[in-house]
């Protein structure tokens, strides 16, 4: 039998404990978790479109009177020319800008409380812990493709058809949106295990974004030198710029921000990577 | 084959089935219900003026172990010794803060009531999910599934949802889920006691199995006699601290006599009746013998003449009785000395709780001395013959017996 008054009070700092994470090695275990996140991202959408007619009914309903409200508010006080948009109709304006918000708010609301709903399997299973918030990313990608019914819609009422560059285009712009939300989503989602008050202030900062993100008003109309520092803030804001330029006017994106941008969201996405594997190794602790 | 050290970078290292933990520190927060802003800021606070006293508490302390492929461990100790807190870094769930661990191979870990199970996804969602976790492939899955799904007896459920499921089915579906996916490494918290008896014995059952095909078990319960007969080594979590790690009866035979120093302690209280004194032993005084008569001498204390309904016991741990005897009297004020003579204990050699109580007969018996362990004592006698692992519990009491054979 151990004597076990001979153990020191604390370990002895050489033999601390140092968790050793590689980028490249925690992508690797991530692609080999992916049929955990397919699995997750399968069971949420399941239960939303549970029925089939009324689960894409009550998806296309946000958006859409989301658009109308903003349209019959905001669209009939404010002169289009002050859009820089020439004569494309509001409601377009609109839900070009409306459906990469929402995208975004909907990853970020919902990824973000991930892992304090997940809690049971956070604390009981080794896997890599960002295949949670993941997941919730993979909802908010289904849910957007989904409204794109009401984009198209839209579109037929007023009778315009998009320009093709926008297509060309979609690559790029989305996946500079994925990096933004996933990057946000991993942050958010790790931070509020540790303080859970974020769980409170998230919705409100989430409803300030939709006014302070360019979704109701041009992020063309800014200032120059106001446009330069939003795109390093908030990245979304010339990436909306871009989807308007590009699928109503046709116009080549503004190259400028759109880099600006790029590299924001790179560090988001590299950033919240990071911290999240700094702090998973907690989680467990605290849940 | 892929093992957990794929998934988790710095463990492996070691052979397929080994666990090797080296000098495993565990510390947890004191304060690990407030994880808000305003305990951030008081922590940082507390930081910064250099006081960090009671901010921690260790549940793990320097343990150090190598558990070879193919062993089967019992993991003894009082509840908050480190016991779960030990199970689930080996789990890869939680991270030491030091020391270094390494695993070699998959593992299954049923690890309280639901395990890794997802209250939100169905059975068969489940079952794959969790296979999909451990590495194994959608068809090998398949391949098990129906086993699974027979081990828990969720046939009917089997697409409903896990929360709708009852604590049993949770259970059960957990315990198969982690016991048939092919780890290399098992591992069983105390959940098991929340089972009926005859799902425990088919765990069991489920468990030799596994131990026969050359998986390594670490099993966790408070029910002695079944480590006894699962596991042939023992680990004693004492305060976080590995107390003794050796074969299971030397361990479990410390481990009870730690538990009895607390027993022995237990008074009889202050009732309008104490038993003052109690003493077990042989005919001529020493320790009792199996098949030799034993007494019990009590000395009772009563504040006034009463009938007195007297009862003792005798159980093999803090558990149920093996066996009571009871006794009626009218006692006087002041002390009365009883005695109860066995004439041929049928107790095999060990240590043995005696069990005391005392009631006022009538049509709703008062409690007049609680139902409690009154001292421990020790019996000796032939050890018994080994039982088959598992098989049948070791059996406490010895009976006169003979047999006859003959061929027809």
């Amino acid at each position: 039998m151990r004597a076990l008054d001979t153990i020191p009070p604390e370990p002895p700092p050489e033999i601390a404990f140092h968790r050793r994470v590689s980028l490249l090695g925690s992508v690797v275990d991530l692609v080999r978790s992916y049929e955990m996140v397919t699995t997750l991202t399968e069971r949420e959408l399941r239960i939303r479109y549970k029925q089939a007619i009324l689960g894409v009914a009550w998806a296309l309903l946000q958006p859409i009177t989301l658009v109308l409200t903003f349209t019959f508010f905001i669209g009939r006080t404010i002169p289009s020319d002050d859009l820089g948009m020439h004569n494309v109709p509001y409601a377009l304006f609109n839900v070009v800008g409306l459906i990469p918000w929402t995208f975004f708010a909907s990853a970020v609301g919902v990824g973000g409380l991930s892992l304090l709903q997940n809690l049971q399997l956070v604390n009981k299973i080794s896997c890599p812990r960002e295949v949670f918030p993941l997941a919730m990313v993979g909802v908010a990608v289904v849910d957007t493709i989904v409204s794109m019914v009401a984009v198209i819609a839209l579109f037929a009422s007023k009778q315009t058809a998009p320009h093709l560059l926008g297509v060309v285009w979609a690559v790029p712009l989305i996946l500079l949106e994925l990096m933004f939300t996933a990057g946000v989503t991993l942050t958010v989602s790790a931070l509020i295990v540790h303080v859970r008050d974020i769980r409170q202030v998230l919705p409100v900062v989430l409803q300030m974004g939709i006014v302070a993100t360019p979704v109701i008003w041009s992020f063309s109309k800014l200032t120059r030198v106001w446009q330069i520092g939003y795109s390093v803030v908030n990245p979304l804001g010339p990436v909306i710029d871009a989807w308007r330029s590009t699928i109503l006017l046709g116009r080549a994106p503004d190259l400028t921000t759109l880099a600006l941008a790029t590299v924001t969201s790179l560090l988001w996405l590299l950033g919240g990577f990071r911290i999240f594997k700094r702090l998973e190794a907690s989680f467990a602790d605290l849940l | 084959m892929r093992t957990s050290s794929d998934i988790i970078p710095s463990r492996g290292g070691v052979r397929l089935g080994a666990v090797q933990g080296d000098r495993l520190w565990k510390r947890f927060r004191a304060d690990l219900r407030k994880p808000f802003l305003i305990d951030r800021i008081e922590y940082v606070r507390d930081r910064v003026k250099g006081d960090t006293s009671g901010a921690y508490r260790w549940a793990l302390r320097d343990v150090d172990f190598t558990i070879a492929p193919g062993e089967a461990v019992g993991l003894i100790g009082a509840n908050g010794a480190g016991k779960s807190t030990l199970l689930k870094i080996i789990a890869g769930v939680m991270y030491p803060n030091a020391g270094r661990l390494r695993v070699g191979g998959r593992i299954g870990a049923l690890i309280e009531v639901r395990a890794g199970l997802h209250s939100d996804l169905t059975g068969r969602e489940n079952i794959f999910l969790y296979g999909t976790l451990l590495g194994l492939k959608r068809k090998r899955v398949a391949q098990v599934f129906d086993q699974i799904v027979e081990f828990a007896q969720i046939e009917s459920a089997v697409d409903r949802q896990v929360k709708f499921y009852s604590t049993g089915m949770q259970l059960r579906l957990g315990f198969g889920v982690a016991a048939y996916l092919e780890p290399d490494i098992l591992l069983v918290d105390e959940v098991l006691a929340v089972g009926d008896s005859a799902f425990q014995q088919r765990c069991l059952e489920r468990m030799r199995q596994v131990l026969a095909d050359g998986t390594t078990l670490l099993f966790v319960s408070h029910d002695l006699a079944t480590m006894e007969a699962t596991c042939a080594r023992g680990m004693w979590l004492r305060d976080g601290a590995l107390a003794q790690d050796g074969p299971v009866r030397e361990v479990l035979g410390s481990y009870r006599e730690w538990v009895e120093q607390f027993a022995e302690t237990l008074e009889s209280g202050d009732g309008p009746v104490r038993v003052a004194k109690v003493d077990v032993h042989g005919p001529n005084g020493g320790a009792p013998h199996s098949y030799e008569p034993l007494y019990v001498d009590l000395a009772l204390e009563s504040d006034a003449a009463r009938d007195l309904a007297l009862f003792i016991g005798v159980s093999e741990g803090p558990a149920t009785p093996i066996f009571v005897a009871r006794g009626a009297q009218r006692v006087k004020p002041g002390t009365t000395m009883a005695r109860c003579a066995i004439d041929h204990v049928p107790l095999a050699a060990g240590r043995f709780y005696l069990w005391v109580a005392a009631f006022e007969p009538g049509t709703v018996a008062t409690d007049l001395v609680p139902w409690h362990p009154a001292r421990a004592f020790e019996v000796i006698g032939p050890q018994l013959e080994d039982t088959p692992r598992a098989v049948v519990r070791l059996s406490p009491v010895q009976v006169e017996h003979h047999w006859d054979f003959e061929a027809v």
